[in-house]
């Protein structure tokens, strides 16, 4: 049954972003209506943990975002099941799927990415399924069943996730990667050995450097369905899982005149180049400082201060805008990984790389620096302190001088920093005292004690 | 820097590293009050050690204005309490993630890997003071309000 809603702010996309913006907007204006728009047929909930419902370990009201009472309280108004598909920006409507229209004075877009499909042949005709809504998980959970096997196309985050859960469900897996390491978007070499080890030890088969050509499905005894890999080899499968990226979701805003490029075009506090519509999340495009371009952060942290900073402007206030650091934090069957920034990198130019490597437990740390500032770290097996090189990534503190002390675990740098806490992270940075006394503190001590970190330098 | 959440006053363990020993009581206290061990390794409040100085810093919870460990959460496990300011913790939400172990500046969320869940300080509720208040023989934690230990901490 179509309706004629009138609404003063709108929020189209129910997941981290859009809930944080209505909290956001209910701090500031607890009085002007405020509607949710959830496209999905469930009540709002974490994305990031449906594998879980996969494993079975979680019910769906465990992994929601706000309890139905949140919504009451804070007077939100919220449709669920009833997608917005198109948007007309001059006349501030919004046309959902059932027909019904929404008139808004203040729209932000939140409705996140979808996923990418590779293109393969035959794709239509075999059981193919991507990861990463809620309805996914109930049409894989039915084929989950011991001594199945699933193919698995893309190992990036959630291919790992999806991995970790298959082989808990006793499924074997065997796993695609188009580039020549796992996790290509995060680790370096080194970290990727360690990780497809672990992955292999866990009785993953993997392929790196290849893709699928085709798929058919095949006559016989045996599992139903075949695949051709670019490498020659022939994989029988039951099922194909697809973890190939995302890209952001731009069906409600095609054909409107809101700029995009990969991402939704948007200026620090969240606004589009229409006024009164904002975006934030996983749909919008954002400088990296690091790597010096804009990319899409498609990532929790981001999405959570994103949404937050446009539901502040669009109650009409201004917060101080937002740097996002590609962080992520992942559990390899039991070996902790955690990366930060251009961690990705191999060789980074004009940078100092300090790792420090113990092949026997795993651990391994990886920091790049570059003109001072820590640009990409990786922890693996040993995420001590792994915080504060974030704030210190993040907040862009020139650590050139004390890099070679920070990094040093025997001497145990970070301690080191925190001595001079107040200086540091509590920000009343005053660096050149404090060189002074990092200088004072490498004479002080032998420095035969420094030699744990092996330097190298890139030209 | 002193500032509220709402009309409430927050309190939060403050500690003051020029009477710390490096006991380590306060951590054994905290494991023994939440887990029933005296296991230092998992307390929410950790000593940090200088070996070459003997310079002991105290990790613990300092409740930011603006809560890393909350943005980070992707299970919504860590949420303010509008009440009181605190930041409570589920911990049959938390699956072990380790993104609020990976953005506290302050290293006050400790993980355990074992039982892949996060440490982090939930002020002893339902005690008068917190455990590691009261076993700290020196004085170096105490248990203040927030503004306070703002000033005392400049």
């Amino acid at each position: 049954m179509s309706k004629e809603l009138k609404t003063h702010y709108a929020i189209v996309g129910a997941g981290i972003a859009g809930i944080t913006a209505a909290e956001a907007i209910r701090e500031v204006d607890s009085k002007r209506e405020l509607l949710l728009i959830n496209g999905e047929k469930v009540a709002p909930y974490c994305r990031p943990l449906i594998i879980e419902l996969l494993k079975g370990e979680r019910a769906f009201d465990e992994v929601h975002l706000r309890g139905q009472n949140w919504f009451e309280e804070k007077n939100i108004s919220i449709i669920t099941g009833d997608p917005a598909v198109r948007l007309d920006a001059e006349r501030k409507r919004l046309l959902l799927e059932s027909g019904s229209t929404v008139e808004w004075k203040k729209l932000l877009i939140a409705v996140g990415s979808k996923p990418a499909m590779p293109r393969i042949n035959g794709i239509e005709d075999v059981p193919a399924f991507t990861l990463y809504r809620q309805d996914d998980i109930e049409h894989i959970k039915p084929r989950c069943k011991p001594g199945a096997k699933a193919l698995l196309i893309g190992i990036g985050l959630i291919g790992l996730q999806a991995m970790t859960s298959l082989r808990e469900l006793e499924v074997d897996v065997v796993a695609i990667e188009l580039k020549r390491k796992v996790l290509p978007l995060i680790l370096d070499e080194k970290a990727a050995k360690y990780a497809k080890q672990k992955l292999e030890q866990n009785g993953i088969e993997i392929h790196l450097g290849t893709s699928v050509k085709k798929v058919w499905s095949v006559n016989g005894t045996g599992h139903p369905y075949a695949a051709l890999t670019s490498g020659g080899d022939e994989i029988a499968f039951d099922f194909l899982v697809t973890t190939t990226g995302m890209k952001p979701d731009f069906s409600l805003i095609n054909g409107s005149t809101i700029e995009t490029n990969r991402g939704i075009k948007v200026s620090p506090d969240m606004q589009t180049s229409v006024s009164d519509v904002f975006a934030a999340g996983d749909v919008t495009q954002y400088p990296n400082w690091i790597e010096g371009r804009v990319e899409i952060h498609a990532h929790w942290v981001n999405a959570y201060r994103q949404g937050r900073i446009a539901g502040l402007r669009m109650a009409g206030k201004i917060s101080a805008p937002y740097d996002p650091v590609y962080i992520n934090s992942l559990n390899v069957f039991g070996l902790p990984i955690i990366t930060m920034g251009a961690s990705r990198i191999d060789k980074p130019k004009d940078a100092e790389v300090y790792v420090s490597n113990a092949p026997a437990r795993p651990a391994y740390r990886r920091f790049v620096v570059k003109g001072g500032r820590l640009v990409a770290a990786t922890f693996l097996n040993d995420t001590n302190r792994a915080g504060v090189f974030q704030y210190l990534m993040r907040e862009k503190v020139d650590i050139g001088n004390i890099a070679e002390a920070l990094f040093d675990q025997k001497l145990e740098g970070m301690e080191f920093l925190y001595k001079y806490h107040d200086e540091v992270i509590q920000g009343n940075v005053d660096w050149p005292a404090s060189m002074d006394l990092i200088d004072k503190y490498k004479k002080d001590h032998s420095h035969t004690r420094w030699g744990k970190v092996k330097k190298r330098k890139k030209s | 820097m002193g500032w509220t959440r709402g009309r409430c006053t927050i309190r939060r363990i403050y500690t003051n590293h020029l009477l710390c020993s490096g006991c380590r009581a306060c951590s054994v206290a905290c494991t023994v009050a939440h887990f029933g061990v005296a296991d230092d390794s998992r307390g929410a409040i950790q000593i940090l050690r200088d070996p070459l100085e003997g310079y002991e810093f105290q990790a613990v919870c300092r409740l930011c204005e603006d809560p890393e460990c909350v943005a980070a959460c992707m299970a919504v496990a860590l949420s303010i309490e509008p009440d009181t300011g605190r930041v409570v913790f589920d911990r049959d939400r938390c699956v072990g993630c380790a993104m609020c172990v990976m953005v506290c500046p302050h290293h006050a969320v400790v993980p355990d890997w074992r039982a892949g869940k996060a440490i982090i300080c939930d002020q002893c509720e339902g005690r008068d003071m917190p455990a590691c208040v009261v076993a700290c023989a020196t004085g170096a934690v105490e248990f203040v309000e927030v503004e306070e230990a703002a000033k005392l901490e400049k």
